[in-house]
């Protein structure tokens, strides 16, 4: 490149005339088709629902959900309406932790059979011996068990709560179980990927000095995935805590009780506390399980 | 008992067996708040009640008749959980914005303009506002919200999307400001530092860095979206939980059955959709 | 008549200094000074090399240089007005004629080599010409020009993170070349390509600089190429300036005492003390050393 005394900044930007840059590679039709159709299916969503931007924007629905809105304050805080908020939150919170417990237990009793890791590969699959029966058993085992964890996540926690009430009657316990039926299905599923995924040298390592395959499970693989397991764990609480308010509504007591009474029979003061007590509990068990889970990693 | 002092590295702590204990206590308590009595699964007219309802959805329902009926609520729960996702972006971004620290007062496009101008209260403010309403929109559940708007606004799918947009919205939100408070600083130093104005660095810098993340997890909250709309049924705000609530209330578990399998077929569907557009994506 | 202003700008000797740094200090937290009161006159169309190990300053001097980082104190006057009581739109402006090259990771990968270049033309850009660019590229002749000049002629539609690691820096060039800045800021511009390819780079940067009558300050950790490519060398350590002067004028000794020997275990050894203690030649206040750059050759 030879120095020259061309004029600051003219010298790059003289010839760009002459030599045209290629033109852009063309976006591909089916981008924009892509395009239109979501444009489309957000039309079409809009219109089945009945609901236009009118609707949510005009002046009518406002006013309609400002007035409610205002009817709701100020909040009741007497004594006893406070009182029972609080007791309820307790209650809320107790069925939110005894269910995430049962459903670590129950993800705890499934991963042995639900990862692949434990059934029909990784490491402990590759030492010969196993005949091919036994692996068509494992396969089958495996198999199974992921189907029971899927059938478990799949129904919504509200679902269980109808089936344990039947079972076990009205009340938190029935809660219980439904959160931990169906939390435990999507920890189990957690669970299994995280030992899928485990770092395979020290179960390697372990397998070598001829440990069996339940040692190199205890010492190779919990260690490795405890940490993980907890904070799965801590995560499904928030979620359960929310969960657990819900269950209320369809007999499982606890704060989401005392708020459908409250609908029901427009006590609209008291309604207002509660929710007040559920933005309190929740910001809790979220700080709570935030604090946990910095101190886990 | 005295090598306590030989050891510094482990000095006694009386804290874990209190942890164990206070652990133990909660426990304790739980159980007894929460009438946990296994014993209740075990007995003879629950275990026949929990029989014949699980007896009771086999075989599923798969008539022509009944699921012409119920080709209706299925799109409508498409429709809902869609529009409810569109006013949850919108309620997510507006929110974002604000609740963003990296776009208000902290990181590098404020190291030098602040500190000078000193109108740091200013951009805290809307920030503190911001994550107070989404910490709000959050906390409720989304079937409480549309309780709510069902006493609000009436029955029908109205509630149900602006439940969903409402309490999505809050959870959208939060991410959208995390993710925009990750993106890598170096490149937005480099945008300001060629004299590019706010929103530029934000449209070159900021939005290719976060949009895979937030459509990604945008697509996750579309399936969630899916499920809760069929719990938000149950409350009336139209759909396929509609007709499950119904279905449950006539004791027609096979029909019950039925519904489910369709909640599943949906989320399976959105799942390989959003799986298809995560690929293209990355 | 109109070259005459430049002209005698160019002769008299206060305002041919297009950067001027006084008692500049940084300090982060309670932390040791990062760099310690700099005093600097940089001259129109100087190519300046800063050495030194690292750790010694360069970087955060740099991001104070292109006003990314305000200096806890001293001053920088750039082109006669101190930056500091710069109002946002001033600073703006004085940063359209700061360019800037960084040592890597500061491109916007997911964006096409397009938009990474023509981002150096949003200093000047309107707002609304920024984001119609986005969607219908603007002066693309002028990107693609730039791009031809840093020999990247045909990734104009490239997406930036399928390029190699130099590619990347030549796009980094191109995007600066595109801002067409008066001062033109490189830290450690090479130190993540192979050797082979550092030399190209440098010397590509320094050639389009001096043809374009560009200052130019480039910190550098290869000694080498500092000595062979620039007018005038800086030695940085511990946030200040050990030695300024002429590459023929660096000697052994002064490198030795600025890598200091025994550096390798860490912290502060005792060589630099005694170098800091009895520096080797006085802190040049002026443009002392300056030699007016080669550009005839």
């Amino acid at each position: 490149m030879g120095a020259s005394q061309a004029a600051p900044s003219q010298k790059f930007f003289t010839s760009n005339t002459a030599a045209l840059p290629p033109s852009a590679p063309a976006r591909a039709w089916w981008t924009w088709l892509l395009a239109l159709g979501v444009a489309a299916l957000i039309w079409w969503s809009f219109r089945g629902v009945g609901v236009d931007l009118g609707m949510l924007l005009g002046s009518e629905s406002r006013r309609q959900m400002l007035s409610y809105l205002l009817d709701l304050y100020p909040p009741d805080l007497t004594s006893a309406t406070v009182r029972s908020a609080l007791w309820g939150s307790i209650e809320t919170l107790a069925i939110s932790l005894m269910g995430t417990l049962l459903a670590v237990l129950i993800a705890l009793l499934m991963v042995g059979g639900a990862s692949r890791a434990l059934t029909t590969s990784g490491v402990l699959f590759t030492m010969p011996g196993a005949g091919r029966g036994r692996r068509l058993t494992l396969l089958g085992l495996s198999l199974l068990a992921r189907g029971i964890l899927n059938i478990l996540r799949a129904i919504p926690e509200l679902i269980w709560a109808l089936i344990f009430i039947l079972a076990v009657g009205l009340g938190p316990f029935a809660g219980v179980l439904a959160l931990g039926v169906h939390t435990g299905g999507v920890l189990g599923k957690l669970y299994a990927e995280t030992v899928e995924s485990l770092d395979p040298q020290p179960l390697e390592a372990l397998q070598a000095t001829g440990a069996g395959k339940v040692a190199i499970f205890l010492y190779g693989m919990l260690p490795q995935a405890a940490p993980h397991f907890l904070a799965y764990g801590l995560y499904r609480w928030e979620v359960n805590i929310r969960a657990a308010a819900i269950l209320g509504f369809v007999g499982a007591g606890g704060l989401g009780k005392q708020m459908y009474v409250s609908l029901s029979l427009f006590h609209h003061h008291q309604l207002l506390t509660q929710l007040l007590a559920l933005f309190v509990l929740v910001t809790f068990v979220d700080a709570v399980s935030t604090w946990l889970r910095r101190r886990l990693s | 008992m005295s090598s306590a002092p030989l050891d510094p590295q482990h000095p006694r702590q009386p804290l874990p067996y209190l942890k164990l204990l206070l652990a133990l206590v909660a426990f304790g308590a739980a159980w007894r708040l929460t009438e946990m009595q296994p014993s209740a699964l075990f007995a003879a007219e629950g275990r026949r009640n929990m029989l014949a309802f699980i007896g009771g959805m086999f075989p599923p329902d798969l008539s022509v008749d009944f699921l012409q009926r119920m080709l209706g609520p299925l799109l409508t729960t498409i429709q809902l959980s869609i529009a409810g996702m569109v006013l949850a972006i919108l309620i997510g971004l507006a929110l974002a914005l604000p609740a963003a620290r990296t776009l208000r007062f902290a990181g590098v496009l404020h190291e030098v303009a602040l500190r000078r101008r000193r109108r740091w209260l200013l951009a805290v403010l809307p920030y503190a506002g911001a994550r107070g309403l989404l910490n709000l929109l959050r906390a409720v559940p989304e079937l409480v919200w549309a309780l709510i708007f069902v006493r609000a606004v009436g029955l029908g799918a109205f509630p149900g999307v602006l439940a969903i947009g409402v309490a999505y919205g809050g959870i959208l939100g939060k991410i959208y400001a995390e993710i925009i408070e990750g993106v890598a600083p170096q490149p937005l130093e480099t945008l300001q530092s060629t004299g590019a104005g706010k929103l530029a660095v934000f449209c070159y810098g900021i939005v290719p860095q976060a949009l895979p993340h937030a459509v990604s997890y945008t697509l996750y909250r579309w399936e969630c979206a899916i499920r809760a709309s069929a719990v938000l049924g149950f409350v009336g705000a139209g759909g396929i939980g509609q007709e499950i609530e119904l279905s449950m209330r006539m004791f027609n578990f096979h029909e019950v059955m039925t519904l489910l399998m369709m909640v599943f077929g949906l989320v399976a569907i959105t799942d390989l959709i959003s799986a298809a557009v995560r690929r293209r994506l990355r | 008549m109109s070259q005459a202003p430049a002209t005698s700008q160019a002769m008299s000797g206060t305002t041919a200094c297009i950067l001027r740094l006084h008692l500049l200090s940084k300090r982060f937290g309670s932390q040791q000074a990062a760099v310690q009161g700099i005093t600097l006159n940089v001259r129109r169309g100087e190519t300046i090399a800063v050495i030194g190990p690292s750790g010694a300053g360069k970087t955060t001097l740099f991001r104070m240089l292109n006003l990314s980082l305000p200096p806890t104190s001293g001053s920088i006057i750039f082109a006669g007005s101190p930056v500091a009581s710069l109002g946002p739109k001033q600073l703006r402006a004085v940063r359209r004629r700061i360019g800037s090259i960084y040592q890597q990771h500061h491109l916007v990968g997911r964006l096409r080599v397009l938009h990474n270049v023509l981002s150096g033309r949003l200093g000047r850009w309107p707002t609304w010409r920024a984001l119609l660019s986005l969607v219908y590229p603007l002066d693309l002749g002028d990107a693609a020009a730039a791009l031809r000049a840093v020999g990247l002629a045909d990734k104009l539609y490239e997406r930036t993170d399928h390029l190699s690691g130099g590619q990347q820096q030549r796009v980094a060039l191109a995007r600066v070349l595109l801002q067409d800045a008066d001062l033109i800021l490189a830290d450690e511009p090479v130190a993540s390509v192979d050797p082979q390819l550092a030399d190209e780079i440098v010397e590509l940067l320094v050639t389009l600089g001096r043809e374009a009558g560009k200052t130019l300050i480039v910190s550098l950790h290869h000694v080498g190429l500092a000595l062979r490519y620039f007018s005038r060398v800086l030695g940085l350590r511990d946030g200040e300036i050990t030695f300024d002067c002429r590459p023929d004028e660096v000697t052994p000794l002064m490198l030795a005492e600025l890598y200091g020997g025994d550096r390798v275990f860490g912290g502060r050894s005792r060589q630099a003390d005694h170098a800091s203690a009895a520096p080797a030649m006085p802190l040049p206040t002026t443009c002392l050393h300056f030699q007016p750059p080669a550009t005839a050759t």
